[in-house]
């Protein structure tokens, strides 16, 4: 087909005035907690909707009184109280978390799985990045891999060609697969393409074969 | 809201402002997210016609920014052409990703277009066949024919934005739009072949 260079620039024109959908407040809340995870000082976000340790609260005072992105941009709040409010506020936040973390770090000995086990609620795992990931959780539905999903026992995390996905510090690059084990996430152990060269096997012994029945041997 | 008081001049001083504050204060960068984010979404709905893939593609600008904020120099040409062109760049990266449009997820975002308009007469049937095949041999253009026709038309940027932002000077930028047109009538024609 033929099409003139006005003929492009005409569509192109047409294709960039185009009325395009409002983010809807599933998404928007999808990429706010993205980039909050980005932004924040501890990784993956805290839904206002996910059940949160007493342990947590506690140390990250700042999440739990801060308002979600989408209610923030409703309610206009953004430069309410000024540069100067937020880094006091901050600051106390740091200090807490600080000291919080210290006395976590006191209690719990260093690969001891106390921490998880012990008293108060798993705040479990959640993806802290996500990208061209899949999360097969253990009621067999499958679901697009996003920061901030809470990770169950069991769930298995996908990253397809060029996707990425990390939590509780274990990253998982592409055409990767893991298994949340003990609330870790633990990468499958990687399987060979079919095209791999096979290793060198050994020549089996040729053993004599035995008869089946051992012949009687006439007795004295 | 400051947005809305300010005067454009005053509207960029402010992201200046903001960009400075970021690199120290992570906060700062969140209200750049906010006064950013639904216009790079529409930017990137347009090229890829899917909500997921253009969630994908802000999520992703708006990360790299982040992470480049050290780079962003405020003599240029302003935060916003800055940040479509990482918008432009994580696009060509996507379609490079997805195997262009030929992926189901391609397909599906050039049924979505058609379905996004009624088409009531033969003159609107024919446009729309040719926009499914123009965005069809878009993103078998060379990286930076893609962001040059992209910032220019799909972005809103003003000629002069859409220059700064790919850090050359307007003549420079009509050239390379002229290039981009002539690859992108050179592809329909011979994706128009193969069919």
């Amino acid at each position: 087909m033929t099409m003139t260079d006005a003929r492009l620039t005409g569509l192109l024109e047409e294709l960039g005035a185009r009325p395009v959908p409002a983010l809807s407040r599933d998404a928007s809340a999808r990429l706010d907690d993205r980039i909050a995870a980005l932004t924040g000082p501890r990784g993956a976000p805290l839904r206002e909707d996910e059940p949160r340790s007493p342990g947590v609260v506690v140390a990250f005072p700042r999440r739990r009184r801060r308002l979600h992105w989408s209610q923030r941009c409703a309610s206009g709040s953004f430069g309410d109280g000024g540069p100067s409010r937020r880094r006091r506020t901050r600051a106390i936040a740091t200090a807490a978390a600080a000291a919080a973390a210290a006395v976590i770090v006191a209690a719990v000995p260093a690969g001891s799985p106390a921490g998880r086990s012990g008293q108060g609620p798993d705040p479990g795992l959640s993806l802290a990045s996500a990208r061209n990931a899949t999360v097969l959780l253990p009621d067999g539905s499958a679901i697009t891999a996003h920061v901030g999903l809470s990770l169950p026992e069991g769930a298995i995390v996908t990253t397809g060609p060029g996707g990425h996905a990390a939590a509780g510090g274990v990253e998982l690059g592409p055409g990767g697969e893991a298994v949340v084990s003990d609330g870790e996430l633990a990468p499958a152990v990687p399987v060979p393409p079919l095209s791999a060269p096979l290793p060198p096997t050994l020549p089996l012994p040729i053993v004599p074969s035995i008869p089946a029945t051992v012949p009687a041997s006439p007795l004295p | 809201m400051r947005a809305q008081l300010a005067e454009p001049d005053e509207l960029e001083l402010a992201d200046v402002e903001l960009v400075d504050r970021a690199r120290q204060d992570t906060e700062s960068f969140e209200d750049l997210y906010v006064r950013y984010r639904d216009r790079i979404y529409a930017f990137a709905y347009r090229r890829t016609w899917t909500q997921e893939a253009a969630e994908d593609v802000t999520a992703a600008t708006f990360e790299r920014a982040y992470r480049h904020l050290d780079r962003f120099d405020a003599s240029g040409a302003g935060f916003g052409p800055w940040l479509y062109r990482i918008a432009a760049n994580e696009l060509v990266d996507h379609y490079r990703r997805e195997g262009r449009s030929r992926s189901p997820r391609g397909q599906r975002a050039l049924q979505t277009l058609a379905d996004d308009r009624s088409i009531d007469d033969l003159e609107a049937v024919e446009r729309e066949s040719d926009v499914r095949q123009m965005l069809d041999a878009f993103s078998t253009l060379r990286p930076r024919y893609q962001e040059a026709l992209s910032l220019r038309y799909l972005s809103g940027l003003s000629a002069d934005e859409a220059a700064t932002a790919m850090g050359c000077s307007k003549p420079v930028l009509a050239v390379t739009l002229h290039r981009a047109l002539t690859a992108l009538r050179r592809a329909v024609e011979r994706a128009g072949v193969a069919a």
